[in-house]
């Protein structure tokens, strides 16, 4: 009994959310188009170890930028690379790109020691994998005419998705920039990702730049500029475009990593949970993906419970009927099926799932996606969701364990 | 961006299609659910009305022919058979039901009376006609492990055996009822424990080739 209390709750959540983020999507404001003169200088910091594989393709994009030349700065930090990073980037300085040397302590450190250098108003962050769109800087600017923005973040998509790993995360990525947006127009987003968030300096300097001991000093930072009442905004016309991991263990060590820091960092900001102080984001946002995250995870093994139960009942019968298979099977009817079905579970879900199919669409809609990828979307449904919740969980574990935070 | 008033207006707009699709999905599955006791009760009646042919072949037969037990083998398998179709219907369908507790219930007993009058029939048989068929009565709980792996063996054995009637009783659902007669008699205090040709009591768990075996012997 408690087992269906739960799910006719999960069912309920589930539909409520997708309900008020479909009307967050209709009734949404229109963001006017402003043509403003560029007046903000910008300085590019990309943090750099070992990357000979892309860091040129990164820095192309960056001069390639339609961008006033004398109001961009392009800073690399190599932080103790062993590869040919440095080398190349030499040969970009001639460019105007300034390159800077530390020792290696990691890509939050890296960013600190770089924004004693940054001189100008605005200051952007880029993975030495990921590159930048032409326009997409420009597109991003004009928002900081307001005091209280304290980020705008870009529109990511995978860069050439080729293997199975990569398509599937190229849906992910679709649906969390449509996700984002949707957060953005509430003002409850809180991610300021690596690919191309541009901050506003001198607010970053005063609340002391990067956490170097976090796992995800990106989400850190960001809960740190809400924390002190500034705004994130997504610009979903400036697109930028990442690599993102080609195997199992590369996603398994990223996601792990990724969503240990969400734990570590919501457990620093605790004091945003359910407070008013916080408006919309502090009572809806933040409790609703810790809710979102506490459920997903006890359906997960809800789930996996029954499925054993169900492995464990047909071992038996199967035992009983002496490994006599064709016994131990019947198809059900026509009639059989109508009446096993659950209703009061089944409905609300599968309203949720027209819902979600609608958000999916409308996510590739605003991403100006094309459905592609058949095998990966179906791999994405039904698969994905659970790889993630195992890494939701390894996180859990290593997080109440105490694991070594390696990034 | 979104303003407060507007978001509040959203989240009371989600909250209200939520109960109205939740309200929907629960009708649904109330309407279901009706079709669902309907169609025990069919079950039921046919059974009945099985039974009652079957005594009147029998009534007929000792009236003009002098002999009842020529019909025995007649209607003996279907009724069966019937049987425990409609136990399996009904358990299944039990966990599926909403706001039915007692519709349930009363379903229950309703199939658990047929059940015994068919046992008594059987017992009838097996003194008056020498009855070639083995007949088990089965007392079962509900949500019990043990008892859910003594109704497969029961279910291979059915499938293995082909004169035989197992008869299937909760005994959690005796208090106060017809049940309790025949649950004194045998004097079950436990459950799974099955009765093999009206006398032989084993408690516990059995195996499919434990109970093949008592049959044989039988």
């Amino acid at each position: 009994m408690i087992r269906e209390y739960f799910l006719m709750f999960v069912s309920f959540v589930t539909l409520f959310i997708a309900l008020f983020w479909i009307q967050v999507f209709l009734f949404r404001n229109k963001i006017q188009e402003i043509n403003e003169a560029i007046d903000h200088s910008v300085s590019i910091i990309i943090p750099a170890y070992n990357e000979e594989c892309c860091i040129e393709e990164t820095l192309d994009s960056l001069l390639n930028l339609d961008f006033p030349k004398d109001k961009l700065k392009i800073i690399v930090v190599n932080d103790g690379s062993t590869d040919k990073t440095q080398e190349i980037v030499r040969g970009y300085q001639d460019r105007g790109v300034k390159l800077l040397n530390k020792k290696n302590s990691g890509k939050a450190s890296s960013l600190n020691y770089a924004l004693k250098h940054v001189k100008t108003e605005l200051f952007g962050v880029l993975d030495a994998d990921s590159v930048a769109d032409k326009h997409s800087l420009k597109n991003m600017i004009h928002y900081f005419n307001y005091k209280s923005t304290g980020a705008v973040i870009t529109l990511i998509k995978v860069k050439r998705p080729g293997n199975i790993y990569e398509k599937v995360q190229h849906l992910e990525y679709i649906f969390s920039a449509f996700s984002r947006k949707l957060m953005s127009n509430v003002n409850t987003l809180f991610i300021t990702p690596g690919v191309l968030t541009v901050f506003r300096s001198d607010v970053v300097k005063k609340l002391g730049g990067f956490d170097e001991g976090n796992l995800t000093e990106d989400l850190e930072i960001a809960m740190k500029l809400r924390y002190n009442g500034y705004q994130i905004i997504i610009e979903t016309n400036s697109l930028t475009y990442t690599s993102v991991p080609s195997d199992f263990k590369g996603l398994w060590a990223q996601r792990v990593r990724w969503f240990r820091g969400y734990l570590y960092n919501t457990r620093k900001y605790k004091d945003m949970f359910l407070s008013k102080k916080f408006g919309f984001l502090g009572l809806f946002q933040v409790p609703l993906n810790f809710v979102t995250v506490l459920l997903v995870i006890l359906t997960f093994l809800l789930i996996s419970y029954e499925i054993l139960r169900l492995i464990y009942e047909f071992l038996i019968k199967l035992i009983a009927y002496k490994l006599d298979i064709i016994y131990s099977y019947k198809l059900p009817t026509l009639k059989e099926l109508i009446f096993k079905l659950d209703l009061k579970i089944l409905f609300p879900l599968v309203i949720s799932f027209f819902l979600a199919l609608y958000i999916y669409h409308k996510a590739h809609k605003e991403t100006k996606e094309t459905w592609k990828f058949p095998i990966a979307m179906l791999l994405y449904i039904t698969i994905y969701p659970s790889l993630r919740i195992i890494h939701w969980i390894a996180a859990l574990v290593k997080e109440i364990s105490g694991a070594k935070k390696k990034w | 961006m979104v303003k407060v008033l507007r978001k509040r207006t959203m989240l009371l707009i989600s909250l209200f299609l939520s109960i109205i699709v939740f309200s929907a999905g629960f009708l649904l599955g109330y309407g279901l659910d009706r079709g669902r006791i309907n169609d025990v009760m069919n079950e039921l009646d046919n059974l009945e009305f099985e039974r009652e042919s079957y005594l009147t072949e029998q009534q007929f037969a000792e009236l003009f022919d002098g002999d009842e037990c020529h019909v025995i083998y007649i209607r003996l398998n279907q009724l069966s058979g019937d049987l425990a179709e409609a136990g399996k219907i009904l358990t299944d369908y039990e966990s599926r039901g909403i706001f039915s507790g007692d519709d349930y219930k009363n379903l229950k007993l309703k199939y658990f009376l047929s059940e015994i009058k068919f046992y008594i029939l059987l017992k009838q048989l097996n003194d008056e006609c020498n009855l070639d068929r083995s007949v088990i009565l089965f007392f079962y709980d509900q949500d019990q492990r043990a008892s859910k792996q003594q109704g497969y063996a029961l279910d291979a054995v059915v499938r293995r055996v082909q004169n035989i009637t197992v008869l299937s009783i909760d005994r959690g659902l005796s208090k106060g009822s017809f049940i309790d007669i025949i649950k004194n008699y045998y004097n079950i205090t436990s459950s799974p424990t099955i009765i093999i040709n009206f006398d032989k009591k084993i408690i516990g768990y059995t195996s499919v080739d434990g109970i093949l075996e008592l049959i044989d012997r039988e």
